[in-house]
């Protein structure tokens, strides 16, 4: 993990509320960057004390380059969406367990909700280096919140479901692969949490799959003890045990 | 001469910076980042007798400069602390530990088992913890309750005894006073404010807990008026805490009149903080014309 100063290479608005950032990562060492995981961004404003988390949604080596897509969710986000390039940020990364990537798998699944659609591209990239088939099921609130399908659509074929109709199919991401037949061997996910229950649900016994949950944090490192998830081993900390925990690790009771 | 270097009782310290109890877990995620030889000691996370699990989430929310937590004293129980004080005995630090109960037998239990690992310096007793429903902070309100405890503690202690006052009360002298009445060695002061906030499109507390203790820059200044209350009530020492993010505000709290400071909540926006103050600290000595640490306790009266 380490500290630097990033700056803002580009930051434009690509959905409702939505912004995709690209940061210039000179100090950091991006080989420790694993797609899953996320780095903790200080707002230069001491109003707003704790970092936000953010997952990264493509880790450019080359460029030298993080990009992260945010959804503006409160005060803090808000100021975020107005920075402009050239100005900094304080990161803190990179934190949290990333998705593993089998060696043995042929096939996979991305499947992502909302907010939690970024890390899966990143993954995807690596996994497509791999020669992997991938199919990307992807689930947004209505179509002015659907962003990315053209990138996720250069990995593979892509399913896409608005809640309300207005773009892709009707429903729930859910509601798609109970409908489709979509051939995989590994499942991975990030999204809001009944999305995480109902496959971990439908696939744990099944599958193998991973998934990335979100909590309210205040640390990032596994200090505070904030961001708790039940598990069958016990409690454990979503920031530094995860945020990615395998397919029937966590229980929903 | 080291001008960090503090005195207090079973607290040689070489600085007198520490993070705080609950901010800092037992030290294991920032030993993979600096070394902790380096802290003049670690307040641990509170111990209780069995393991406890804690709040349900969410149990942390941020507030204009500061935030709200209600992870309701989760930790591993006394058996398992006991390992984690044998790991950081290899620091070669006095730590103090933050004891948390139910009642007195509880706390006295855990008191009297804790004291007698070796590289204990100090008990911490949190009977100001404001996100449990028993115990807590039902002791750290009512001043004949508060005495009586320390002074059990006192008696099953084989180390020195600090009390963690709470800043939800009407009279904070009293409550150090009767602390000291009770035998204390020390104060530490303050623990969190309670608060709450609300999320507004659910319309209903934002906290599972629904209330939550507030930390962070926002309590500086309550911590700074309570300590200055408290250090021209008792003789006993303090360890000032609430809010503390640079070297200069550990100045202000000597000021006030801290002996010793632990820094909370900026441990978990810039990990690094305690050394870095502790770096700072001789230039802000200089700065404000001190010759060492102990020159500038209470000056503020």
């Amino acid at each position: 993990m380490q500290q630097c100063q990033m700056q803002i290479v580009e930051n434009m608005r690509i959905a409702r509320d939505t912004y995709r950032m690209s940061l210039r990562a000179n100090e950091l060492d991006l080989s420790l960057f694993t797609p899953g995981c996320f780095i903790n961004i200080k707002i230069d404003d001491s109003a707003y004390l704790l970092r936000r988390p953010i997952s990264l949604y493509e880790i450019d080596l080359a460029a030298k380059l993080v990009r992260i897509i945010y959804k503006v969710l409160g005060k803090g986000t808000e100021l975020m969406s107005k920075m402009a390039a050239g100005e900094e940020l304080n990161i803190l990364g990179p934190l949290g367990s990333g998705f593993p990537i089998q060696n043995d798998s042929q096939s996979v699944l991305l499947a992502g909700g909302g907010v939690g659609v970024p890390p899966l591209y990143e993954l995807g990239k690596r996994l497509q280096e791999r020669g992997v088939t991938i199919t990307s099921v992807l689930g947004f609130q209505d179509a002015d919140s659907v962003y990315a399908i053209k990138e996720f659509e250069t990995l593979g074929q892509v399913f896409v479901s608005t809640i309300d109709g207005s773009f892709g199919q009707k429903g729930t991401i859910i509601d798609i692969l109970n409908k489709q037949e979509i051939e995989f061997d590994t499942l991975y996910s990030c999204g809001p949490a009944g999305m995480l229950k109902a496959l971990d649900e439908k696939y744990q016994g099944k599958k193998e799959g991973y998934l990335s949950f979100e909590e309210r944090m205040a640390c990032g490192i596994g200090a505070c003890y904030g961001c708790m998830v039940n598990t069958k081993a016990g409690l454990k900390r979503v920031c530094k045990d995860g945020p990615v925990f395998a397919l029937g690790e966590v229980s929903y009771e | 001469m080291n001008r960090l270097a503090v005195e207090l009782p079973g607290l040689s310290l070489k600085n007198p910076v520490m993070p705080a109890s609950g901010c800092f877990g037992f030290g294991r995620e920032f030993a993979e980042l600096y070394d902790l030889s380096l802290l003049g000691s670690i307040m641990i996370k509170a111990v209780t007798r069995e393991p406890r699990l804690g709040n349900p989430v969410p149990r942390v929310a941020e507030t204009p400069s500061g935030m709200l937590n209600a992870i309701g004293l989760q930790n591993p129980g006394i058996d398992k602390v006991e390992g984690e004080l044998n790991w950081l005995a290899g620091f070669h630090l006095p730590i103090i530990a933050n004891v948390a109960g139910y009642s007195d037998e509880d706390y006295c239990y855990v008191a009297e088992r804790i004291a007698k690992v070796p590289n204990i310096g100090a008990l911490e007793i949190n009977i100001s913890c404001p996100n449990v429903k028993q115990g807590g902070i039902t002791y750290g309100q009512d001043p004949a309750v508060a005495k009586a405890l320390t002074q059990k503690i006192k008696a099953v202690s084989s180390k020195p005894v600090y009390m963690k006052l709470s800043p939800n009360v009407a009279n904070i002298k009293e409550m150090a006073k009767a602390v000291e009445e009770g035998g204390a060695d020390g104060i530490t002061m303050i623990n969190t404010l309670i608060g709450m906030r609300f999320d507004m499109k659910k319309r209903k507390p934002l906290l599972a807990n629904k209330t939550g203790g507030l930390s962070g820059p926002a309590i500086k200044p309550v911590a700074l008026k309570m300590i200055y209350d408290v250090y021209e009530t008792v003789k006993i020492p303090i360890i000032g805490m609430g809010g503390i993010q640079t070297a200069e505000d550990v100045l202000e709290f000597f000021y006030a009149g801290a002996s010793a400071v632990a820094i909370g909540t900026e441990n978990f926006v810039n990990p690094w903080i305690c050394p870095q103050i502790i770096e700072e600290l001789p230039k802000v000595l200089d700065q404000y014309g001190f010759e060492k640490m102990t020159d500038a306790i209470g000056v503020g009266h």
